[in-house]
């Protein structure tokens, strides 16, 4: 027994000791391991970005100013593609001093959102965000929240080590992990940062669960900070609170009534093959004079619904100057859409309790529907988009 | 006897310092190997949204 420990025990014990040195010096592991610099394309005058997809770059101007103006960032889904004239961030931007940045395309739902802000909270305290509310997040299967694939494009680990790090984020830091621990399955081969939040949800579960995976969350914290240490330079977001700058309005004078007027007077020009007030190609190639129905998820169960309400309390809280737009669903092509009512008026109602200004275009009722609002059933036309730029501009004073 | 001991410690201190170290060096403390990927073909369902 002496001589197996003397020969094999104590030897292993020598060698895991010297590693253990190892891992914590920063300077050999910085010499032994170099990371490679990313190679991301940038476009430093950017309006609108799909998603981050990991790019420090544009992830680091998330919630940011200009040098010299301010930003108004527009967060949303497949709507903000509708890469139009009116749509705000070449109407906005063209226009006015303050500038407007979107992110997001489909799928980009609010617990997304809620990790993008959470990750940048020190970023939040007076900064103009607009999101815009889709009504089909509320409905048939995207009702359960983003997915996992959707988040990951997002919320890098980068995002993800932010709001590990931050301390001062108690009760927003645990839905997080509440949230991401519910598609944690689905995620193949999951970094550090991720594994980290999901064993955080796993010590709460119970006491004897604190026993089993102490030493894996304790793992991967340590070799987690190694990894920090070593890209401290791409890792790391700037804990520095951020001061906005003021927003300037400008003395831009806009005839609004001939702009929709115009606008609208177009999108019903480009419908002439239906009275749906879609236009003729996607009416010939997707439509073809079917109906649709939506599929109404009960409020007890609509996780979207509770990322919603998270997402607009930590809005709340970070005294954010947010607004909120909830745009319509063509009531032509959804036969039902009126049973979506209820849930739209709580979402409007969860909004204005919270001091939120919102523009609702939401109607069911076909016979008084703004028809030409929509291009589709349901993205906004340049009429609509119009509409948005108004609400925008006469939320955060961009004209005299 | 007792030096063979002596010179079997040392080989193996060696020996496992070697392996542990290589293991370590696999696994690279910069962890760059996660792709944090999903199976899912998502994108298709969110077509229309």
């Amino acid at each position: 027994m002496k001589k197996c420990f003397f020969i094999y025990f104590l030897p292993l014990f020598f060698a895991i000791t010297l590693l253990v040195i190892i891992v914590f010096k920063t300077n050999i592991n910085s010499f032994l391991f170099q990371p490679r610099s990313a190679n991301y394309s940038i476009d430093s005058t950017y309006h609108y970005i799909e998603n981050f997809q990991g790019n420090q770059y544009y992830e680091e101007q998330f919630l940011l100013s200009n040098s010299n103006s301010e930003n108004i960032f527009l967060l949303g889904s497949s709507e903000l593609g509708v890469n139009t004239e009116a749509t705000p961030y070449n109407f906005i931007t063209k226009n006015f001093k303050t500038k407007l940045r979107a992110v997001g395309h489909a799928g980009n739902q609010c617990f997304s959102i809620y990790s993008q802000l959470l990750a940048n909270e020190n970023r939040l305290n007076n900064a103009p965000i607009v999101i815009i509310l889709s009504p089909g997040w509320f409905i048939s299967e995207t009702a359960n929240g983003t997915t996992a694939s959707l988040f990951l494009e997002f919320n890098s680990s980068r995002f993800l080590n932010s709001i590990i790090n931050n301390d001062s984020i108690a009760n927003f830091k645990q839905y997080e992990i509440e949230r991401i621990s519910s598609f944690y399955d689905k995620i193949i081969n999951p970094d550090l940062s991720l594994k980290i939040l999901y064993f955080e949800k796993k010590l709460s579960e119970s006491f004897l669960h604190k026993i089993v995976y102490f030493p894996f969350i304790k793992t991967c914290k340590t070799l987690n900070n190694v990894k920090l240490k070593l890209q401290s330079n791409n890792l790391k977001i700037k804990n520095k609170r951020h001061d906005r700058l003021p927003i300037i309005s400008d003395s831009f004078i806009i005839n609004w009534d001939s702009l929709f007027t115009y606008s609208k007077q177009k999108q019903i020009e480009s419908c002439t093959n239906n009275n749906w007030f879609i236009y003729n190609e996607y009416f010939n190639n997707y439509i073809k004079g079917r109906t649709s129905t939506v599929s109404i998820v009960k409020d007890e169960i609509n996780q979207e619904l509770k990322d919603f309400k998270m997402l607009v309390k930590l809005l709340k809280t970070k005294k954010t100057k947010a607004s909120f737009i909830i745009l319509p669903i063509n009531p032509c092509y959804y036969r039902n859409s009126n049973e979506l009512t209820p849930l739209i008026k709580s979402l409007e109602s969860e909004i204005s309790l919270n001091n939120f200004s919102c523009l609702s275009f939401w109607n069911s009722d076909s016979t008084t529907f703004d028809n030409g609002i929509l291009t589709d059933i349901m993205h906004l036309s340049s009429y609509g988009w119009y509409k948005v730029d108004k609400f925008i501009i006469e939320t955060y004073n961009l004209a005299k | 006897m007792k030096i063979t001991n002596s010179i079997r410690f040392f080989l193996n201190i060696v020996i496992y310092t070697l392996i542990v170290f290589c293991l370590y060096y696999l696994y690279s403390p910069l962890n760059e190997h996660p792709n944090n990927k999903t199976g899912s073909s998502v994108q298709f369902v969110y077509q229309q949204f």
